[in-house]
């Protein structure tokens, strides 16, 4: 078994991840950095990130309000001092990106610019066109590059994190190339692995958005904290589920139903195609309900109408938006409206943390959206999440830097033993299964299947129960599952089976938080428990995990100056 | 509709197993919005689990699903199987790059030199962040915005012949990188970068084929950015007369640690597609001028030794043959002209009043300039 030893353990190479390593290389000179990641870092789902990053940027802008619109939006489960530390450390960021050489879009005299965005009062998000995630990952990667300390394990699969004496000090992760377990260790490890989008039929994210760091940390012992919270965008591409950016709307477009009207006027008429994103997908899925969509061969839409900002806004401002429409709908949004619908989008949820990162288990952080630290609480606001993995990216970066410097390395013999038994149990539950039962495939399309319909936009005892139950019984046949591969050499079958054990652990929490939350707030609808129940439920879930089931516990939400309200717009 | 089928035809290579790639056939339900990684998915998850092959956003911008399509490097992601129907697809690894199993291919190699170009803002002194951002006006980020939307999915390697013979070339998307950092105007690297680009295996073993930008997915043209370095490379020399030598740094390729299978160029590689075969075109035509450069100097000559023997040469240019040799070198000098007007047109920036000419008007520019060269060259012959 290969050991290499490091001071920190990142694993995960998106926004948060590289946001991390660069933090944590900065501290200190003498800190040496592991960056595991299962894709190469320009692979990583930030990359498909459109719209753009928040700050407060304007005059007439206030880090209170940002805080205040934060808060409004995630239905007051957001933690209020995690809220304002996060607003004030947006912008600076943003500033770090630019001078690291990210194409921020420009104001004539030469300032950043910032566009309106769902549910935040005045424009406050920067952006680079509409592909702000590809540029800001781009930016940071190739930052990255020139600290030699940071050493790169591209295409390895983290499949466990090594506990020894109840501390987190180094992660098992296989090489694609070869199959191979090799034990890393590290005083510090950060999980920065995304989110889990991939449980839902219809998402905007990408294939490896499976949920592992999520089903890591949670195996590990750590709760996962708000897991019931799943944000569906509502202007997706039917079928595909591909995002059309919410810069879209901000730019001025319109959603109209069949009759050609701008429904949402009768859903929130103050803000229209400004709402956020749980209020505008509701009133979608409403609009379905009372027939008043498009048929088509992916089920109901309404339209996305771009065509009257014309043809020079959108090629400078939604360039992005018109290459995808063109390319994977077949028409043009200058001439024609965009079939859109709800699509998973984001987890609220994730790996409990507080203010720095730190989870309660020690030696392990975690950041970005596998996190939940939290400042999304029940609905996330667009342009918070990029903005998320550059603040807590940094802030685990350099708390897991200092405590490193701090710490002595773990001692390795325990934990080599640990990764061995890694490489053992994917021999023997995988690679050496011949028998032929059950394909990875089915399972995972029966998973998203039941997702999409019991732990969807709307949700009841009943639904969640039966998903329950169905979660229950594709676990039974994930414990059949065989490979059709059992070469040694880029084994993408065997990750595509482990990453389904991560799913199907993820969604087990979603699904046991739904069940057990009571009320409707924020992304959350219970259509049996439709009003807030602030007195009951003004609290974070947390999914431990259990023998049988996941076990929900709840923890107190910090306020610090804005007691909850009406979420009124 | 429903029972419509597509075959596929996939190159499967494993290391220890065979020594060369083999195809294996399936058959997949078809639908007229799918494209080829649709496919692809629809076999490993139904069909057939061991095939390898790398992907992830299905929407054109995370670069990882870049294969052969029929011959191309393509996105499969962004590839509409309609446009092969009822022929059957063939996919294969991306070409010029060892593979490592299946359709995946090893990426070491361009990942080596997209660091060695040192993309990253490199400056004297940095700003402090409390200092707020550096200016830099929209007409400013539309000098380095084209070169900067590169989403490393490296089928310009796979389309540059160059590449495919001398591995040790830095390639399209990197030299455009590095062409991106040297344009922005925050940066101050680009003499850091000159002794990475300016060497044999840089922007001067470009011999411009120019399909590196034909099947750019995100229109980066890293022709485009090779052709520009090389001009301020020359530009540069010019100015201090010291040329930099960089030719006798020899480069190691970095040990592998794995089996891979190294694909060889075929010998009628130019010949394969219609780009490459445009390329030897005017590579060739090259011959024609130097032809028409050689009877100027015999003519010259002749003119030098006295009336007789320019009338002999007058005689011989005469000859039946020698005028159907000069109609066909008439030809591929305008041939010629024409590929060097397109491609003038198109690696200078012309910027007027904060805005790039467009390629054509350029050209129209550079015809008008064309044609009143040679009306004043025709006047002073036909008048004195």
């Amino acid at each position: 078994m290969e050991t290499i030893a490091h001071d920190i353990v990142i694993v995960g190479g998106g926004g948060a991840g590289l946001r991390a390593a660069i933090a944590a290389a900065e501290v200190s000179d003498a800190l040496s950095i592991a960056l595991v990641s299962k894709v190469y870092p320009m692979r990583s789902h930030t990359v498909s990130a459109e719209g753009g990053a928040g700050a407060v940027v304007r005059e007439d802008d206030s880090l209170d309000l940002h805080a205040f619109d934060t808060i409004r939006g995630s239905d007051w489960l957001a933690d209020q001092d995690v809220v304002e530390a996060f607003v004030s450390e947006c912008f600076p960021e943003m500033v770090r990106l630019e001078h690291w050489g990210c194409p921020w879009s420009r104001e004539p005299d030469g300032r950043l610019a910032v566009r309106p965005f769902g549910g935040m009062s005045v424009p406050r998000t920067l952006f680079a066109a509409d592909k702000t995630g590809f540029h800001m990952l781009h930016a940071l990667f190739q930052t990255s590059l020139k600290y030699e300390r940071i050493a790169r394990y591209d295409e390895f699969f983290v499949t466990k994190l090594l506990v020894e004496d109840g501390r987190c000090a180094g992660v098992a992760a296989m090489d694609l190339r070869d199959t191979e377990v090799r034990c890393i260790t590290g005083k510090a490890v950060i999980v920065c692995t995304g989110g889990a989008g991939r449980i839902y039929s219809f998402t905007t994210n990408g294939a490896i958005k499976t949920g592992d760091g999520m089903a890591l940390a949670y195996r590990a012992g750590v709760p996962l904290k708000d897991m019931e919270f799943v944000q569906y965008h509502p202007t997706g591409l039917p079928g595909t589920g591909i995002l059309m950016t919410e810069a879209s709307r901000g730019e001025g477009g319109y959603l109209l139903n069949k009759e050609g009207r701008r429904f949402l006027e009768d859903y929130i008429p103050s803000k229209m195609e400004l709402g956020p994103r749980d209020i505008l997908s509701r009133a979608i899925m409403q609009e379905f309900e009372k027939g008043q969509a498009f048929e088509g061969p992916y089920g109901e839409y309404v339209h996305l109408d771009v065509r009257h900002l014309g043809e020079e806004t959108i090629d400078k401002k939604l360039p992005f938006v018109r290459e995808l429409v063109r390319n994977y709908v077949g028409i043009d949004p200058v001439h024609e409206p965009i079939p859109v619908r709800p699509v998973v989008h984001y987890m609220m949820g994730g790996v409990d943390t507080d203010i720095v990162g730190r989870t309660r288990l020690p030696g392990l952080y975690a950041a970005g959206e596998a996190a939940s630290v939290s400042i999304n609480g029940a609905n996330r606001l667009g342009s918070n999440s990029l903005s998320e993995c550059l603040v807590f990216g940094a802030r685990a970066g350099r708390q897991a830097a200092e405590d490193a410097l701090d710490a002595t390395q773990p001692p390795r013999s325990p934990l080599v033993k640990l990764a061995q038994a890694e490489q053992d149990r994917l021999v023997a539950d995988y690679l050496n299964r011949t028998e032929r039962r059950e394909r990875i495939g089915a399972i995972r399309r029966d998973l998203q299947a039941a997702m999409e319909k019991g732990a969807g936009i709307f949700r009841t005892e009943e639904s969640l129960k039966e998903t329950v139950e169905e979660i229950r019984r594709l676990r039974e046949r994930y414990r059949n599952v065989s490979l059709d591969d059992h070469d040694r050499a880029f084994n993408t079958e065997l990750v595509a089976a482990l990453e389904l054990g991560n799913m199907l652990d993820v969604a087990e929490t979603v699904v046991a938080s739904g069940l057990e939350r009571r009320e409707s707030r924020g992304s959350h609808t219970r259509s049996d428990h439709p009003a807030r129940d602030d007195k009951r439920f003004l609290k974070h879930s947390l999914a431990f995990s259990g023998a049988e089931a996941p076990r929900i516990e709840y923890s107190d939400v910090t306020i610090t100056r804005w007691p909850p309200a009406e979420r009124e717009y | 509709m429903a029972d419509e089928k597509i075959a596929l035809k996939v190159a499967r290579w494993r290391p220890g197993h065979v020594p060369v790639p083999y195809y294996d056939e399936y058959e997949v339900p078809y639908r007229e919005d799918m494209v080829v990684l649709d496919a692809l998915n629809h076999i490993k998850d139904d069909i057939d689990g061991s095939l390898a092959y790398r992907w992830s956003c299905r929407m054109g911008v995370c670069g990882s699903c870049g294969m052969m399509v029929n011959g191309e490097p393509r996105l499969t992601c962004a590839t509409f199987l309609r446009e092969f129907r009822p022929e059957p697809v063939v996919v294969e690894p991306l070409q010029h790059f060892p593979v490592v199993r299946d359709l995946v291919v090893d990426m070491t190699d361009f990942m080596e030199k997209l660091k060695e170009v040192k993309p990253w803002m490199i400056r004297e002194q940095e700003k402090p962040v409390e200092e707020g951002e550096y200016l830099q006006t929209p007409e400013e980020v539309d000098v380095y915005k084209q070169f900067s939307m590169c989403i490393n999915c490296m089928l310009c390697y796979s389309a540059c012949p160059v590449y495919g013979q001398d591995p040790d070339f830095l390639g399209p998307a990197v030299i455009a990188l590095a062409h991106r950092y040297d344009l922005d105007s925050r940066d101050e690297g680009r003499t850091e970068r000159k002794e990475v680009l300016e060497v044999d295996w840089g922007i001067w073993d470009c011999t411009f084929v120019g399909e590196c930008s034909v099947v750019c997915p995100k229109d980066v043209d890293p022709a485009a950015a090779i052709q520009r370095s090389k001009v301020a490379a020359a530009t540069d020399m010019l100015r201090s007369v010291v040329w930099p030598f960089g030719g006798a740094k020899v480069r190691t390729g970095a040990g592998r640690r794995y089996p891979v299978h190294v694909p060889k160029m075929p010998r009628g590689w130019w010949l394969k597609t219609a780009p490459y075969r445009r390329f030897v075109a005017r590579e060739l035509t090259s011959v024609f001028v130097a032809a028409w450069s050689v009877i100027l100097l015999l003519f010259l000559f002749a003119l030098s030794r006295g009336p007789e023997a320019y009338e002999g040469f007058l005689r011989w240019l005469a000859l039946p043959a020698i005028i159907a040799l000069s109609v066909v070198i008439l030809g591929a000098v305008l041939y010629h002209t024409g590929t060097w007007l397109r491609l003038t047109a198109h690696v200078t920036v012309i910027r007027l009043l904060g805005k790039a000419l467009p390629g054509p008007i350029k050209v129209a520019a550079l015809v008008v300039a064309l044609i009143l060269a040679s009306a004043v060259v025709a006047y002073f012959h036909i008048w004195f």
